[in-house]
């Protein structure tokens, strides 16, 4: 399972999780995350709710990659 | 991952007042010193272009740092240098001439690109403390979001 973070300036967070496993799961894993670090003391609240990738979904933040594109669902 | 790999994606929000916090007199000055002290970095040859806007003659030392109350002052290039101010993480410049101005807008742009670089860095290392079993690599990317194109520190996190 591989979880990738983006951290913007801006303090927003973007939290991507790959791996063997569904949505239901991955969104189960993120939650559970978010909720070990507010226990830790960091403030970090949810501002989207998990989602999957979709083209015309709401927006978020994309590596620039060359030949990066968004996978039509 | 590219974000068409990705099962989730998830935003939060950090305050901006716990992400500037992070950012210790230590880390600064650290910061500070580390883009002062680097000949080769632009802002060392701008001092050595524009001696008319720096004083040096006070020696080899071209700036000095002084914890004040108001925060952290860096004076650059002696007597008539410019004074970088740094409190909470947002930085302030003052100058002695009106020469000084564009040099002083590049430290600024400079010293804020870099802590906020910092900033990012310090959160991604508390985020990846919480999960201590994953294998936890760090790198600055180009991101695009929106149509706006910013950098970002990526943490992956592997398990």
């Amino acid at each position: 399972m591989q979880m990738d973070i983006l951290i913007l300036a801006s303090g927003e967070i973007q939290i991507n999780i790959d791996g063997d496993m569904d949505f239901a799961a991955a969104s189960a894993l993120t939650q559970a995350y978010l909720e070990r670090l507010q226990a830790l003391g960091v403030p970090i609240t949810v501002t989207c709710a998990p989602e999957q990738h979709t083209a015309d979904g709401a927006s978020h933040a994309h590596l620039l990659q060359e030949g990066s594109t968004h996978v039509e669902q | 991952m590219p974000c068409n790999l990705a099962i989730s994606i998830t935003k939060a929000a950090i305050e901006g007042e716990y992400l500037r916090g992070l950012l210790t007199d230590t880390l600064v000055e650290r910061t500070l010193r580390a883009l002062l002290n680097t000949s080769a970095n632009p802002l060392g040859r701008l001092l050595e272009e524009e001696p008319a806007s720096f004083d040096t003659s006070t020696g080899p030392d071209v700036f000095t740092l002084h914890h004040e109350a108001q925060g952290l002052r860096c004076r650059i290039g002696g007597y008539y240098g410019i004074d970088l101010i740094i409190a909470a993480g947002v930085v302030t410049v003052t100058t002695t001439s009106a020469q000084q101005a564009a040099p002083a807008a590049a430290w600024l742009a400079l010293v804020q690109t870099a802590l906020n670089r910092v900033a990012r860095m310090a959160l991604a290392s508390q985020l990846a403390a919480a999960l201590p079993n994953a294998q936890a690599t760090s790198t600055e990317v180009a991101v695009e979001e929106s149509g706006v194109r910013q950098m970002a520190t990526r943490l992956t996190l592997t398990l």
